[in-house]
């Protein structure tokens, strides 16, 4: 899944951290992604999970790292059964 | 320091897209000069705050409303939508740029329940004032969250809507609010919301959000008015066969390039040029309007958290700088000897400050006794641009107005001038003060490493990419004691010097800090020994709030900052005496 995640960030976090070697825990506004960027990177998430992020989880602190986004992909797709 | 002489400008003319001015890509003609004003009206207990613009003063049969977005992209369009006011103006017609109720420097809160249709309200409220000035034709123009409420109310309020880039389904709006916000601790909120989230600075209230999730512009629109345009990128087709459906005139203009006014960092912000002139060009001109200068109320009282305060448009200096000054209503409960304090503009940001703060701590600090001035520099917010426009952070001249503003106060009797302002008007304030002292400046999270010439990045995380070479070299020789040995020696750096200037200088400084702040680390590491000595000199003082961030935009924090705001002015009063 972290690759998947990576895919999407590479694509749509606009970062200035090479995304490949980004550590799991390291923060992704810090590394460059913007606010709006963010939603590219939901939108996308969610696409390509098939999932859709519920209110609860839609926070800016959801979408900080990709240990936190695959924390978050990972509870919804149990909570789907997938 | 009054809004009555008002000098007139050029419509539109600054940096723009294209780089040119208004003149210059019309063609060369002649434009006449346009007049804006801040003007309340409305309702007397929730005054509503709207920048009227006209040719000339004169009053127009053909009104042009223009509705903001709400949020962040409120800041980064402003310049963009004073550009198609001061445009449309010079057409003849009457434009008036709104602050919806609890944004921008309307009267009310925006921590209230209900502000989804207290905005709408707004809407009627601005419709029915231009139609009580004489507007016979009214065209609402709006933008994102605007557009929507165009859209929504138009049909009843007006004979043509502009929409750009509407809010079509509210639920993806209200999911994008979401992600991007903060949620604010529920002990931080006011026992009658249930939850709130906060983005850069603007409070979405659980029932607005929940409010905006029931939207469906291709359903709850119930009429439209004789004409239509939407305008940015392609409208969904069900909006598209919906507004169709309710008759009138529809167009639509593919348009792209809006992000730059809507997406864009304030400080990055730049007028789509484009759409401004496609939105111009579609209302046309109007006839030539002819009688008495069209009539403002540059004064309103109203109550704020239960206090009764007073809010005036101003002007002051010779550039006729434009701000808002908030004081007690009661003139009695003016602070004797108490200072005026004036409110620097942040980022690109106008003088409602990052989020609405310098509205929101303004008003406190006048509910408690204090005159307070938010004012705009040379190109920023609503003051005359002469070549500066739109205002960019550390731009040389900021160092000159504020200058001038206080000066300009003194004149008119404020001998007690305390300054506020954060990043890069926090640097300006610093420099001032070394050439005009005063009775004190809280400067909030300045960055005392930047240098006339270096590089000016939006996000502080960029700056902070930027100097990571420079950091690391500092904390570097720190750790062996270099800087503190040069220091011993005399050998210190610019920013070394100016703490010293800064200490022996009249005027009490307050430096406050986010918690972990690249400015406060920067002074710890590399002019450690130099902060340590100036602080114990009693003339610079640091305080480190945790858990603000460096534009301020946590809006539950505010409480917490207006306390230390009142306790800093009155430790820098009592420094005076």
């Amino acid at each position: 899944m972290t690759d998947e995640i990576r895919e999407v960030l590479k694509a749509h976090a606009h970062l200035r951290a090479n995304v490949e070697t980004l550590p799991e825990e390291a923060d992704l506004f810090a590394a460059g992604m913007s606010s709006h960027a963010s939603i590219g990177v939901m939108l996308a998430l969610e696409k390509q999970f098939d999932i859709e992020f519920p209110d609860h989880m839609l926070k800016r602190g959801i979408f900080e790292s990709i240990a936190s986004i695959e924390a978050a992909v990972t509870e919804i797709q149990r909570q789907n059964g997938s | 320091m009054t809004a009555s002489d008002r000098t007139p400008r050029s419509p539109g003319a600054g940096r723009s897209a294209a780089g040119s001015t208004t003149e210059e890509r019309e063609g060369g003609t002649s434009d006449p000069v346009v007049w804006t004003r801040g003007h309340w009206f409305g309702p007397s207990g929730r005054p509503l705050l709207g920048w009227l613009t006209s040719a000339e003063g004169r009053p127009s049969t053909s009104g042009v409303l223009i509705l903001p977005p709400v949020g962040y992209s409120y800041w980064s369009s402003h310049w963009t939508l004073r550009v198609l006011a001061e445009r449309l103006a010079a057409r003849g017609h009457l434009a008036l740029r709104l602050d919806y109720e609890s944004t921008g420097d309307s009267a009310g809160d925006q921590w209230e329940p209900g502000r989804f249709g207290a905005w709408r309200q707004s809407v009627t409220t601005a419709a029915a004032e231009l139609r009580a000035r004489g507007c016979s034709h009214l065209t609402i123009v709006g933008v994102q969250l605007g557009a929507t409420f165009a859209l929504l109310d138009g049909g009843e309020l007006a004979e043509a809507v502009v929409a750009w880039a509407p809010v079509v389904t509210g639920r993806r709006f209200a999911r994008e609010i979401r992600a991007r916000s903060l949620e604010v601790p529920g002990d931080a909120l006011p026992p009658d919301l249930d939850g709130a989230m906060v983005l850069a600075g603007t409070v979405f209230a659980a029932d607005t959000l929940a409010a905006l999730s029931q939207l469906d512009l291709s359903r709850d629109v119930t009429a439209t008015p004789a004409r239509v345009l939407l305008v940015g990128e392609a409208a969904p087709p069900e909006l598209i066969d919906h507004l169709t459906s309710l008759g009138g005139s529809l167009e639509q203009r593919e348009i792209a390039g809006g992000e730059t006014a809507l997406a864009w960092a304030s400080e990055d912000a730049i007028v789509p040029e484009a759409i401004v002139k496609a939105i111009a060009d579609w209302i046309g001109t109007s006839g030539p309007s002819s009688g008495e200068a069209v009539p403002t109320r540059p004064e309103a009282a109203f109550t704020w958290h239960g206090e009764r305060l007073r809010e005036q448009v101003a002007e002051l200096t010779s550039h006729q700088l434009v701000g808002i000054r908030s004081e007690p209503e009661d003139e009695r409960a003016v602070r004797a000897g108490g200072q005026t304090v004036v409110f620097l503009n942040t980022g690109s940001e106008t003088h409602t400050g990052p989020g609405r703060a310098w509205v929101e701590y303004a008003r406190a600090l006048a509910a408690c006794g204090y005159r307070c001035l938010r004012v705009d520099y040379r190109g920023w917010g609503e003051s005359p641009d002469e070549g500066h426009a739109p205002g960019r952070p550390y731009d040389p001249h900021c160092e000159e107005d504020t200058l001038a503003i206080i000066r300009s106060l003194r004149s008119a009797g404020h001998e007690q001038i305390s300054l506020v302002g954060l990043c890069a008007s926090a640097w300006m304030a610093l420099r001032a003060v070394l050439r005009e002292p005063v009775t004190g400046v809280i400067a909030l999270n300045p960055q005392m490493y930047w240098r006339m010439g270096d590089p000016v990045e939006a996000l502080l995380q960029d700056t902070r990419a930027r100097r990571t070479p420079e950091r690391e070299r500092q904390e570097r020789w720190e750790r062996v004691g270099l800087w503190t040995a040069l220091d011993h020696l005399g050998h210190r750096p610019w920013a070394g010097r100016w703490l010293d200037d800064l200490a022996a200088s009249p005027t009490p400084v307050t430096l406050v800090f986010a918690a972990g702040d690249d400015g406060l680390e920067f002074l710890q590491t590399r002019v450690r020994r130099r902060l340590q000595r100036v602080q114990r000199a009693a003339g610079v003082e640091i305080v480190e709030v945790p858990g603000i961030d460096h534009s301020m935009h946590r809006a539950w924090l505010r409480p917490a900052i207006i306390e230390l705001l009142l306790r800093t002015l009155d430790r820098q009063a009592r420094a005076r005496d």
